[in-house]
């Protein structure tokens, strides 16, 4: 967009008698013009943008984001809502330019139940402020992902994201009870909290992983727990993933409710756990039981008896203590992006229990001889870190190079996409919690087919016949 | 500029943010420009001659608050060959947007005090007095704290210390905060004279900015003190050892971590046995120790209003958890969470109070024990 193009946009937000704070000066265009999807993330590390908005937006209540959507409506301009800039797939990205609404104003608790134990949020509050929040309180969401600390409330409903301690707490689907949204009308839609609803289809859902293509989602309701009163790890050490995993089914399978779950590969394992004695080639699994003191002791028992039958060892519960405490420090990727030919990603997906090992080893031998076409040294490993009754996630991590930086766009597209076709091939979901953006945008036709796509884009067109709202993304290919 | 730094800016420009949510510049001001991967980015694109200090580029590298938090929070952490610190660079920023004249002008005035009055806040200096310990109260200090003198007298009379106090100059640190080296180093060499001719067998500093700054700045500057100086926390917990109370009485007082004393100078405990050891009903905040968020600017300006929502929000946590009070251990943090809301006091005030409380106690004690015998 032309600098008279911007103006006549910010012009627009500026009318009302009270105007709405916009930007479309240089350094904010660029403070927008990424989120850490690895391929932005390399461009930034060369200072340069991955993409460019025309204007931003800082609302700072319901009313303004109204207006915002409004007017940007009139003007045909791309809306992008923009929260912590922590999505690794890209969905962020103003791929096409247009108006990023900031919506971290939008933000702090609203209303505390502690009766029916319901919380409601401003969605750009950031996550470690608002499990801090709640802490202060004497309850925990119990959502903790890897991006807590810099990812935004809005930002995890827009991805479906899922946290650590999922197994016991639930993804963010489980968690949410009602939502505030504002619609590509400029309607806001409000669907209050409850318990449960057979009111037709529960449109909650619709805005649960629709990345800011439905509409833009102002303020949460989330379902939250009183703080636990006691937390308890075990570690457990066995020498194949697939044995591994099969603890995992039964420990889930039989009932019982872990908090944390993560059972790396061998690889993975001889990396974290190596320095701490854990024997070399052993993968190991981390579990944790937290709420009432005498349930925790008896459940972390019962984990300890079930992994011995199945061939387990217990180790010290110190390894996942360190891993606790250190699970923020996640330099790996970022060494191997800084590279100049180096590329790096973590592919999560999920699949059945039957499945899931099969998916495992076919993303691994996909994402092998992808990188092996590269140069240099390359590094495939995985871990499962949220399990359900019927399946489990599998977190696939690679690191490769290319032979020239010209050619790291190619290999890094080339990995995911042998990987993703590998594990929709081999029965498994392209995506567990990190969403689509414009990272998996070209595969979700393998998740969906055809007909699931058309729907898709259907619905899509249906509440925003424009395709106004964050465009290129959530199978949007055009820019993928 | 950057130079020796570039592979640190650019790692944070490639970062994923974990520091993010401890950025509360980021969140006072409902801007992604103030994240520390951006501020990266623009210092970047700068450093390659791809944009300019622009006003907006300014007063991103101004509004960062240095409080070393972001080093703390890093997704590097640990790394054996060290990992970024936000604040080294955006130190190297101010110098050279200071160089070019371009500092914002409320900098520019705090410069311009120090120009004409030798002190950061137009503030004149104060006679000092000799002892064999020395409190150094720098320009802060006696800019927010009104009753550092008289804590300091009663506490050193409590305990029978030969103490005095040097209340001159600066330390620099707000001159080298805002990218004012030159006038940085100018008055820390003043400070170092005056320090010298004081001759102190201890020198305690209520200020943990000033201590930092002496201790970490001073001597790339060949400034040697040729005595260690402590923060008035490490120096009274070394007096007050073994000297535990076991009842717990009065207000609930929550304890705010300074930025240069907790990361700055690691000294997280001292203050909280300190307090104890006087019988202080102590509230943890959620965040404290090196987690403790900043709650305003460290170099003494007015950098805008968006700044009351840290300290403000600070307020809140501690109302929440049940305190009655806020016991702060630097005098900006006593300048940016003195409000309405809940009584805020210093260290050395709860101390001094403390301190004559129990002699007050132990006097009252021997008395009737004394006529206890005469009457037996």
């Amino acid at each position: 967009m032309t600098p008279v193009g911007r103006v006549r946009v910010v012009a627009s937000f500026t009318r009302a008698s009270q105007p709405v704070h916009t930007s479309i000066d240089p350094v904010d265009l660029l403070a927008y013009s990424h989120d850490v999807f690895p391929l932005a993330l390399k461009a930034a590390g060369a200072g340069l943008p991955a993409a460019q908005p025309d204007v931003i937006a800082y609302p700072r209540t319901t009313d303004e984001v109204q207006r915002i959507v409004r007017a940007a409506q009139r003007s045909g301009l791309p809306i992008v809502p923009y929260g912590g800039g922590s999505g690794i797939v890209g969905g962020a990205l103003p791929v096409r330019g247009g108006v990023v609404i900031e919506m971290k104003a939008l933000a702090g608790l609203m209303e505390l139940d502690t009766v029916s134990g319901l919380a409601t949020f401003g969605a750009g509050t950031n996550g470690q402020r608002l499990e801090d929040t709640l802490n202060e309180r004497g309850f925990t969401s119990g959502h903790y992902p890897q991006s807590l600390r810099s990812s935004t409330l809005g930002g995890w409903i827009a991805h479906r994201a899922t946290g650590t301690a999922s197994t016991r707490y639930g993804g963010i689907e489980h968690l949410v009870a009602g939502l505030d949204v504002v619609l590509p009308s400029g309607d806001l839609l409000r669907l209050s909290a409850q318990p449960r609803t057979a009111a037709g289809i529960d449109l909650r859902q619709l805005f649960l992983g629709a990345e800011g293509t439905m509409g833009v989602v102002v303020a949460a309701t989330l379902r939250v727990s009183e703080l636990p009163e006691s937390r308890r790890w075990t570690a457990i050490s066995i020498p194949s993933f697939a044995d591994g995993l099969a603890i995992v089914r039964l420990i889930v399978r039989s009932g019982l409710r872990p908090a944390v779950v993560r059972m790396y590969d061998a690889l993975e394992s001889a990396h974290r756990f190596a320095p701490a004695g854990v024997a070399t080639g052993h993968c190991v699994l981390l579990l944790s039981s937290e709420g009432d003191r005498e349930l925790v002791r008896w459940q972390a028992r019962r984990f300890e008896r079930i992994a011995r039958a199945a061939g387990g060892r217990i180790e010290p519960p110190e390894l996942a203590e360190l891993w606790w405490a250190s699970r923020f420090d996640t330099p790996a990727l970022l060494r191997t992006l800084g590279e100049p030919t180096g590329i790096a990603d973590a592919l999560e997906v999920a699949a059945p229990w039957s499945r899931l090992v099969t998916v495992y080893d076919a993303m691994s031998d996909a994402l092998t001889s992808s990188l092996d076409r590269g140069l240099g040294s390359t590094a495939v490993y995985g871990h499962t870190s949220h399990a359900y009754p019927d399946g489990a996630n599998l977190y696939m991590i690679f690191h490769g190079h290319a032979q020239a930086e010209s050619d790291v766009s190619d290999l890094y597209w080339r990995a995911v996409g042998a990987a993703l076709r590998a594990c929709a091939e081999s029965g498994g979901t392209i995506s567990h919690h990190h969403g689509i953006g414009i990272g998996k945008a070209r595969w979700l036709e393998l998740e969906y087919g055809t007909a699931g796509l058309n729907l898709l884009r259907a619905l899509q067109a249906a509440v925003d016949p424009r395709r106004q709202f964050n465009p290129g993304k959530l199978g949007d290919t055009a820019d993928a | 500029m950057l130079d020796g730094l570039l592979p640190d800016v650019r790692r944070c420009a490639s970062c994923h943010d974990q520091c993010l949510f401890a950025t509360v510049e980021v969140f006072a001001r409902a801007n992604q420009s103030f994240a520390t991967s951006r501020k990266a980015l623009l210092l970047l694109r700068i450093a390659q001659g791809a944009m300019d200090w622009t006003p907006a580029a300014i007063d991103v590298v101004f509004s960062a608050l240095n409080s070393g938090i972001q080093h703390t929070m890093c997704v590097y952490r640990g790394d054996p060959d060290g990992w970024p610190d936000e604040s080294r660079y955006v130190r190297v920023a101010r110098e050279d947007v200071a160089a070019r004249g371009l500092a914002p002008a409320w900098a520019q005035a705090l410069q311009q005090k120090v120009h004409t009055t030798g002190d950061p806040y137009g503030r004149p200096d104060e006679e000092p007095r000799r002892g064999r310990a020395i409190l150094l109260a720098d320009a802060a200090t006696r800019r927010w704290d009104r009753t550092w003198r008289s804590d300091w007298i009663s506490i050193t009379n409590t305990l029978g210390v030969d103490a005095g106090w040097l209340a001159q100059g600066s330390s620099g640190f707000e001159l080298m905060e805002l990218g004012f080296t030159e006038d940085a180093r100018a008055a820390a060499t003043t400070l170092h004279r005056l320090i010298q001719r004081a001759d102190a067998d201890e020198l305690v500093c209520d200020s943990p900015e000033a201590t930092w700054m002496i201790e970490n700045i001073w001597p790339t500057w060949g400034l040697d003190l040729g005595v260690q100086m402590v923060h008035a926390a490490v120096w009274l917990e070394r007096q007050l050892q073994g000297a535990a109370s076991r009842s717990r009485t009065g207000q609930r007082l929550a304890y705010h971590d300074p930025s240069a004393l907790a990361r700055g100078l690691s000294v997280v405990a001292e203050p909280r046995a300190v307090l104890r050891a006087l019988g202080v009903r102590l509230v943890e905040f959620i965040r404290s120790g090196a987690e403790a968020p900043p709650v305003g600017s460290y170099h003494g300006s007015d950098v805008g209003s968006w700044v009351d929502r840290l300290a403000s929000d600070r307020i809140a946590s501690a109302t929440i958890l049940g305190a009655e009070g806020i016991v702060v251990a630097s005098p900006f943090d006593l300048r940016d969470l003195t409000s309405t809301r809940i009584p805020v006091y210093t260290f050395l005030r709860v101390v001094a109070d403390r301190l004559n409380r129990r002699q007050a106690r132990t006097r009252r004690a021997q008395r009737e024990n004394g006529s206890e015998m005469a009457r037996t």
